[in-house]
């Protein structure tokens, strides 16, 4: 597969405080041929964005220091990371999810408990989007 | 306490006589009073006659009197004495009291002390002493039902204040002054108080019938309920202590909470990690690991689903969920619900049959949520039928309603069972082995919620082994029906609130403007409204209807006033109806509005 050549490997920056959710998201990106950088908190996961310059961030909406909605609105406020797609991945039955995308410039959304098809489909679309 | 109904003076039939207990030491006296009681056929009296205080006493409690006539001065007590004592032996029984000329003034303060009246000697004759007797009697009487009345408020465990216009207290109950010992004090500063003449000034003016406010004095968290009184030019406020209810609500909403969120990350990660497994990222897997894990990543979603599905029962249940109504094409709408549910009833080899009868059958409704109701409904019967198959069915009923059903030749539900259908986690009957999502005990609660959101009902008939048929009602997509369910919702909102809900009714004469132009002329007329909520304007055969939240009948003329202004073409002529001084029910109000 293309995706797994090292070259056209892309970069997820993955940001959540639950080291097990990690675990599996890593695996699961890894196994699918992805690169992925991970941080249990907002500010390292800002950083290392940053830093970086992966091709995708999914961020967890309530991490401790920054939560989710603040990292997006900073990647998107930044012109060295305002073209990163920013993903949202929250366990949030409440909230207008449509809104925040618009609101705060999130490019998509995953509810948790997701299927694993699904989150590689929406990983695929936002990779592969102008 | 209250002695025996007993009516003062008798029509046809003769009412038992009255029972006068007469203490009096004066032979002469007595018997005056005894000969002309005598006289009176009716009500007759039968009078016993003691001639000492403790003769009376005595005599009042061994039978039962419906009024005491007494001296005052008697040889073994004096004054104002002998009443307090009659009146200590027997409080419910009204007193009247004989004087002479000289101590008029011990029976005027016996009055003060509640005796019913007095008589001066010498100036008694028959009429007036029979009058004088039954009024005591009836007078007595009202005074008791007035103290028991009174006793409401008096021995209510929560406070009651009366307060004017001006915030001043005009009433409270021992309840106030015990829980709140610092009102008298703080007066218009106490937080009871604080803003009450704003509170009742909006009262007056949004014809509001009462408001609440929460209130958290010290530790505890109190509502606090205004009723204003027209006439009295006065608000009555109730105080209730809900510290603990609250904590409960708390703890009930953090529970949501948790729910919602809590739940959801370690199911989240547990499921994922069996679908690794499941997906072979780790390694091979056996058959019969595959079988294993499969089972729990299906138990993983159910669980998913019994948290969305807690959800969505706790906003029901607190009124939190909205419809978004319009005109929806039923068949379609089934058609399309059932289509997903082919292919397992193939693979079943049930039959999966949809009976409409040709021609439009629309209801008025939100299309999402009536899809809800259909897959919940086909996909419980697909789950509990094995052999023949689930027929849905639509048909236009009485009274501009359609009656559904969805019926199947399943397992049934055993008659005792029946009235816990709709209740949350009843689940009876194990589902059989073969595929088919798990169910999570709430989809009929869910279900019955979203059918009487659309003001509609849902039954259940079912026969063990033959079967269960599900049948509900939902309103027909029709002018009077969209009103009809308007309305409703109006009223219901009006009732949580303790509103007002004013309802015109607009008549365009034959030959008149064209519906679109009368709405159009409406809304302009309403402009001035706009944005204020429970202001709507729908069309009637007659021409429209306006229903206007929060406003009373004399607010409903001067919006009537303004669209017949703004009617130019021809001209319109209104009528109201108001909730809840005229009628309590939709279709009461939309009657009386037609009526006149």
């Amino acid at each position: 597969m293309d995706l797994k050549t090292a070259k056209a490997k892309k970069t997820i920056l993955f940001v959540d405080d639950e080291p097990d959710q990690v675990l599996l998201i890593q695996t699961r990106l890894e196994a699918n041929g992805y690169a992925v950088l991970t941080a249990a908190d907002g500010e390292t996961g800002l950083q290392l964005a940053i830093e970086r310059q992966p091709d995708l961030v999914i961020v967890d909406l309530l991490i401790p220091r920054l939560d989710g909605l603040e990292i997006c609105r900073r990647l998107k406020r930044d012109p060295t990371t305002a073209r990163i797609p920013v993903a949202l991945f929250t366990a949030s039955a409440t909230r207008d999810l449509d809104e925040l995308c618009k609101t705060v410039g999130f490019s998509a959304y995953l509810r948790k408990p997701y299927d694993a098809a699904e989150l590689l489909a929406i990983i695929q679309k936002l990779l592969t989007a102008p | 306490m209250t002695p025996p109904p007993r009516p003062p003076s008798g029509g046809a039939a003769p009412s038992p006589p009255i029972r006068v207990l007469l203490i009096e030491d004066d032979p002469g006296d007595a018997d005056l009073v005894k000969i002309v009681l005598a006289e009176s056929a009716n009500p007759k009296f039968q009078v016993t006659w003691a001639d000492r205080l403790k003769a009376g006493l005595d005599a009042l409690a061994r039978n039962s009197t419906d009024v005491v006539l007494s001296d005052l001065g008697l040889p073994d007590s004096r004054g104002i004495e002998t009443f307090l004592r009659v009146h200590a032996q027997a409080p419910a029984v009204p007193i009247v009291l004989m004087t002479g000329f000289d101590d008029e003034t011990f029976a005027l303060e016996a009055v003060r002390h509640g005796a019913q009246d007095y008589l001066v000697k010498g100036s008694v004759d028959g009429k007036l002493l029979s009058r004088v007797i039954r009024y005591a009697i009836e007078r007595k009487r009202a005074e008791e039902e007035l103290s028991r009345l009174a006793s409401f408020p008096e021995l209510n465990p929560n406070p009651i204040l009366e307060v004017d216009l001006a915030g001043q207290v005009t009433y409270s109950n021992p309840a106030t002054r015990t829980q709140f010992p610092d009102l008298p004090a703080l007066a218009a500063r106490h937080p009871l108080l604080a803003d009450a003449p704003a509170i009742i000034g909006q009262l007056q003016q949004s014809h509001r019938l009462s408001s609440m406010r929460e209130l958290t004095i010290g530790s505890r968290i109190y509502e606090q309920q205004f009723y204003y009184v027209q006439g009295d030019r006065v608000a009555r406020t109730y105080v209730q202590d809900v510290t603990e209810r609250k904590q409960v609500e708390q703890m009930k909403d953090d529970f949501v909470g948790t729910v919602s969120h809590e739940l959801r990350t370690p199911l989240s990660i547990t499921r994922e990690g069996i679908s690794q497994v499941l997906d072979g990222l780790l390694g091979p897997v056996s058959e019969r690991q595959v079988q294993i894990l499969q089972i729990a990543r299906n138990q993983m979603d159910r669980l998913a689903r019994i948290i969305n599905a807690l959800l969505d029962i706790s906003k029901l249940e607190a009124g939190r969920v909205g419809l978004q109504r319009a005109r929806v094409d039923l068949a379609a709408l089934i058609r399309q619900a059932t289509a997903g549910f082919e292919p397992r009833a193939a693979e079943k080899r049930l039959t999966l049959t949809v009976t409409i009868p040709p021609g439009p059958l629309e209801v008025y409704g939100d299309a999402d949520k009536l899809v809800e109701v259909f897959t919940n409904l086909v996909g419980n019967a697909m789950k509990f039928t094995t052999r023949g198959g689930v027929e849905i069915a639509a048909a236009p009923a009485a009274a501009g309603w359609v009656e559904c059903r969805v019926a199947d030749t399943g397992l049934g539900i055993a008659a005792e069972n029946l009235p816990k259908v709709f209740n949350r986690f009843q689940q009876f009957g194990r589902p059989d082995a073969a595929g088919g999502e798990l169910g999570t005990g709430l989809g009929l609660a869910i279900t019955k919620g979203l059918v009487e959101l659309h003001h509609g009902t849902i039954r259940v008939e079912s026969r063990l082994g033959q079967g269960t048929t599900f049948f509900f009602t939902l309103p027909a997509y029709s002018v009077e029906m969209v009103l009809a369910v308007h309305l409703k919702d109006a009223v219901q909102k009006a009732a949580m609130d303790h509103a007002r809900l004013s309802v015109l009714l607009i008549r365009v004469p034959a030959g008149g403007p064209a519906p679109a132009a009368v709405m159009d002329a409406i809304q302009g007329a309403l402009r001035d409204r706009a944005g204020r909520a429970g202001v709507l304007a729908l069309p009637a055969p007659e021409g429209a209807v306006v229903l206007l939240a929060e406003t009373d009948r004399a607010g409903a003329a001067k919006v009537a006033a303004q669209i017949e202004q703004a009617v130019v073409e021809c001209a319109v002529s209104w009528r109201g109806a108001t909730y809840p001084d005229e009628a309590r029910t939709a279709e009461e109000l939309l009657a009386i509005a037609r009526a006149r």
